[in-house]
């Protein structure tokens, strides 16, 4: 009896477990406006170690329905990685960052070379852009390679050649001006109202500024429970490790 | 002529001799200032000349009471009138008055070995009139002040600066309301004086509400006859309770750069300096310094008296709003639904002090539910959105909106009604549809942080709604530029490259350099013929070995130097090894070799295996060294 009940349990486990069903399920609760247990399974998939870009979305607005602007502009930032051209997930973004106190302090124009380093592929996420990139490689070796080996093939395929290295060149340098931003530089979010960011990484330190709920941050170094960071103004100071999470 | 000088300078010598010891009696104390008035700053020289001497020491004569007194140093002076020579020795004094009033200096009394001296009273008159007129005289002086000693004079120490740097406050409503914004205007006066790290003001008045500084203007206005730097800071400020008050003072801490400087010049250069109008440039340039002084300026106290707001015509649904403003109300969307949100946005713009303006209040709101309102302040405008969500088809029109307040300019109070507007609210059958983002219907007084954030995002839009799909899942921090899997990707084919590049090019080299090919191909023979060399060895078959031994080495200098083995001898490939610049030691081997090889043939009784070897040895001896001269070429 146990045995023949106990590959049901089993199986009924695994779907109450399939990250597409809790999913649903967190849905679902959204739908209802109960939107802490809609976390509460959004965050069982998490557990699982996977991740998606719609689960850091919904994530994101089931954060923004409970009035945490910040962890939810930090989940949208996290969806924006996975899924870097929804328009959507812009909107959203845009959204949560208008409602931020400190809206009006926003990145630096960016200089016009990357703009236009950035612009092809201004919509794929990093991993999409590694894969053209690869794929460029290949493809030009594999071109180089046929090129040695028969001089005839060089001489026809050399359009091809040129538009493969474009490619290669295009998505290098793209690929390497948003790594550094994207993956070298870590970004934290200010997940709590307000936080006094001091001189010094002690309690007793003077305030230099405050930081504002959803308010982006470079996460510098993390010290003793203290951050330091730099605003996206330049300013630097330390403040509490707790009121900043990486993105 | 010569003989005239050299006699006036030796009378002048004995004069001078002579004069040295001379009676008490003889001395005279006399006190003397260089101008009668002045103003305050300006500088003055107080003179005390002892007649008669000149190693009377300086007196010291005090503090005198608002005025600064600085010791300058000796002067001495000996003249020759008709035979008759008197010297004479002057300290020399720098006044400068602090105060206005008449200074009297003196009579000073002086004791000098056992006799006491009693000089006159000198009079310096510090007027109102000499105080204007020495203003332009007195910045002049800022610069350089006179003294014959190395010293460091601080023009803070010798130099009143109020009327060169000073701080006004001005309000422009002496008499205002209760809660009525009051303008102020702090200004900071500065005339001829290098002020820099300018602080913003402190109006520091209890009892008062401030509004933050706006930007400082900056210009230039003529003061007493003299052009003053403006920096003109403006805010706002009001008062909450009635009464008298005085206003002030308000306080600007800054820095004054001051000339400092490293003077060894007389006072007579220095009062040239003076004339010059503060000072020589190229003096400055080399004897100046500047350093910073932090100062705290304050202005004058104002009075400011408070009424309050008049009870005649008070209406009863005033809220202490007080300015004087314009309300726009508006209601959006107009056709809806039962249960939809229906956003009423009030806007109050003009001027005024936006504190006191509250929410209008809405008249008529039956059949709506309201949630609590979200307002925003922008400068000289406050936006209010309310929302209200219609709970029966039966409302045709939004609640009316009542702004009342006082006009301080015109004093009376007033009221704006705005409303009601018309809006078609249609009936549902079934539920009411979920509206994205709407407040929470069923807990209107949600706490006060989310419903107004979901308010607030009613009114602007909202976020867009949820992800259906869970979309392509992928493992929590999957990043594939960081897998082991592409680095091998890219190193493998990248490997392969050059091998293809290096086959094909080695291929290449083939056909096109024919030396090459020979050389390479000369190597790879001797290789496979070296086997036959050992078979032979192993076999002990001399003439054999001495056959391969002596063709082996033919056709491997054959191909090594691309010349025809057929025939090749050792006087054939001679000139070439010396042209090569083969060592001799391996060109002697190579002949030793070939000599083997020819002895071989008659006399093979004496060659056994263990000579053999050996001559395998050598050649392979012979073959490394011409390889690595190769590699060297």
């Amino acid at each position: 009896m146990f045995l023949v009940v106990c590959p049901g349990i089993l199986s009924a486990k695994e779907a109450s477990d399939d990250p597409h069903n809790l999913f649903s399920k967190g849905n679902a609760f959204y739908e209802r406006k109960e939107y802490e247990k809609a976390l509460e399974e959004y965050t069982k998939i998490l557990n699982s170690d996977i991740e998606s870009g719609p689960l850091y979305y919904d994530i994101g607005n089931a954060f923004f329905k409970m009035g945490k602007i910040g962890y939810a502009i930090l989940a949208y930032k996290k969806a924006q990685k996975l899924i870097t051209g929804d328009r959507d997930l812009k909107s959203n973004l845009a959204y949560a960052q208008s409602l931020t106190e400190d809206s009006a302090l926003r990145l630096p124009p960016q200089n016009s070379l990357i703009w236009l380093i950035r612009l092809p592929f201004g919509d794929f996420n990093l991993n999409t852009v590694a894969s053209i990139l690869l794929a460029s490689y290949l493809t030009l070796i594999i071109l180089m390679v046929f090129g040695i080996m028969n001089p005839v093939f060089k001489t026809r395929a050399s359009f091809p050649f040129y538009l493969a290295l474009l490619l290669f060149l295009m998505t290098l340098a793209n690929f390497s001006t948003r790594y550094y931003t994207e993956e070298a530089l870590t970004h934290g979010i200010t997940v709590v109202k307000e936080s006094e960011c001091k001189y010094e990484p002690i309690d007793k330190s003077t305030t230099y500024y405050t930081l504002k709920e959803g308010q982006e941050v470079l996460v510098l170094a993390t010290r003793n429970g203290w951050r330091r960071v730099k605003r996206l103004d330049g300013k630097l100071a330390w403040v509490k490790k707790e009121a900043i999470e990486e993105i | 002529m010569f003989k005239f000088f050299r006699v006036t300078i030796i009378f002048y010598f004995f004069a001078l001799t002579i004069a040295g010891p001379i009676s008490a009696d003889e001395i005279k104390f006399e006190a003397s200032l260089d101008k009668k008035t002045a103003a305050i700053g300006e500088t003055a020289q107080l003179g005390l000349t002892f007649y008669g001497t000149q190693s009377v020491p300086a007196p010291d004569i005090g503090n005198i009471d608002g005025c600064d007194v600085r010791y300058l140093g000796p002067s001495t002076m000996t003249t020759i009138i008709n035979g008759t020579v008197s010297s004479s020795i002057t300290h020399m004094y720098r006044v400068q008055p602090l105060r206005l009033g008449k200074f009297q200096f003196g009579p000073f009394t002086f004791k000098y070995e056992g006799s006491a001296y009693k000089s006159n009273a000198a009079f310096l008159t510090v007027d109102e009139e000499r105080q204007k007129e020495g203003l332009s005289a007195k910045a002049a002086a800022v610069g350089p002040a006179a003294g014959g000693k190395e010293e460091e004079e601080s023009i803070l120490d010798s130099l009143d600066i109020r009327d060169k740097l000073f701080l006004t406050l001005k309000i422009d409503k002496p008499r205002a309301y209760v809660n009525e914004l009051i303008p102020v205007t702090i200004k900071l006066y500065v005339n001829r004086l290098n002020v820099s790290d300018i602080q913003l003001p402190d109006l520091g008045q209890e009892g008062f509400s401030k509004a933050q500084f706006e930007e400082p203007k900056q210009y230039r206005e003529r003061m007493g006859g003299e052009l003053h730097d403006v920096l003109e800071f403006r805010t706002t400020i009001f008062g909450t309770r009635p009464g008298d008050y005085k206003l002030g003072p308000a306080k600007l801490k800054c820095n004054i750069a001051v000339r400092k400087r490293v003077r060894n010049i007389s006072a007579l250069s220095d009062d040239f300096m003076n004339e010059q109008g503060g000072g020589s440039p190229y003096f400055d340039d080399f004897f100046t310094r500047y350093e910073r002084y932090p100062v705290e300026l304050k202005s004058e106290e104002t009075r400011l008296i408070l009424s309050p707001l008049p009870a005649e015509g008070k209406p009863i649904d005033f809220s202490g709003a007080i300015g004087d403003y314009q309300f726009i109300f508006q209601a959006g969307p107009k056709k809806v639904k039962v249960g939809d949100p229906v956003t009423l946005t009030m806007e109050i713009n003009g001027t005024g002090n936006f504190n006191t303006v509250i929410i209008p209040k809405l008249e008529n709101v039956e059949g709506f539910r309201i949630y609590e309102p979200q307002a925003k302040t922008e400068p000289n405008r406050k936006v209010f959105r309310q929302v209200l969500i219609p709970e029966t088809d039966l409302v045709f029109q939004t609640p009316k909106a009542i702004f009342t307040y006082f006009d301080p300019d015109k004093k009376e109070y007033k009221t704006i009604t705005q409303g009601p507007i018309s809006i078609q609210v249609e009936k549902v059958a079934e539920a009411p549809p979920q509206v994205i983002g709407a407040a929470p219907a069923a807990v209107p007084s949600a706490p006060m942080g989310i419903a107004s954030v979901e308010e607030e995002k009613e009114a602007q839009g909202d976020i867009l709604y949820i992800k259906e799909s869970l979309g392509r899942i992928q493992s929590a921090d999957y990043e594939i530029y960081k897998s082991p899997f592409v680095l091998v990707i890219v190193i493998i084919p990248l490997l392969a490259l050059l091998a293809v590049y290096a086959v094909y090019a080695r291929r290449e080299r083939f056909i096109r350099d024919t030396k090459y090919a020979h050389r390479s191909a000369a190597f790879k023979n001797m290789r496979r013929e070296f086997f036959q060399l050992k078979h032979c060895l192993k076999a002990n078959d001399a003439k054999s070995f001495y056959e391969a031994l002596f063709h082996t080495l033919q056709n491997y200098l054959g191909g090594m130097f691309y010349i025809p083995v057929s025939g090749l001898t050792f006087d054939t490939i001679e000139p070439v090894l010396r042209y090569k610049n083969i060592d001799i030691a391996v060109i002697n081997k190579i002949k030793n070799i070939f000599d083997l090889c020819d002895r071989a043939k008659f006399a093979l009784s004496n060659v056994d295996a263990l000579r053999m070897k050996d001559d395998m040895r050598e050649l392979e001896e012979i073959i490394r060294d011409l390889e690595r001269k190769k590699a060297l070429r």
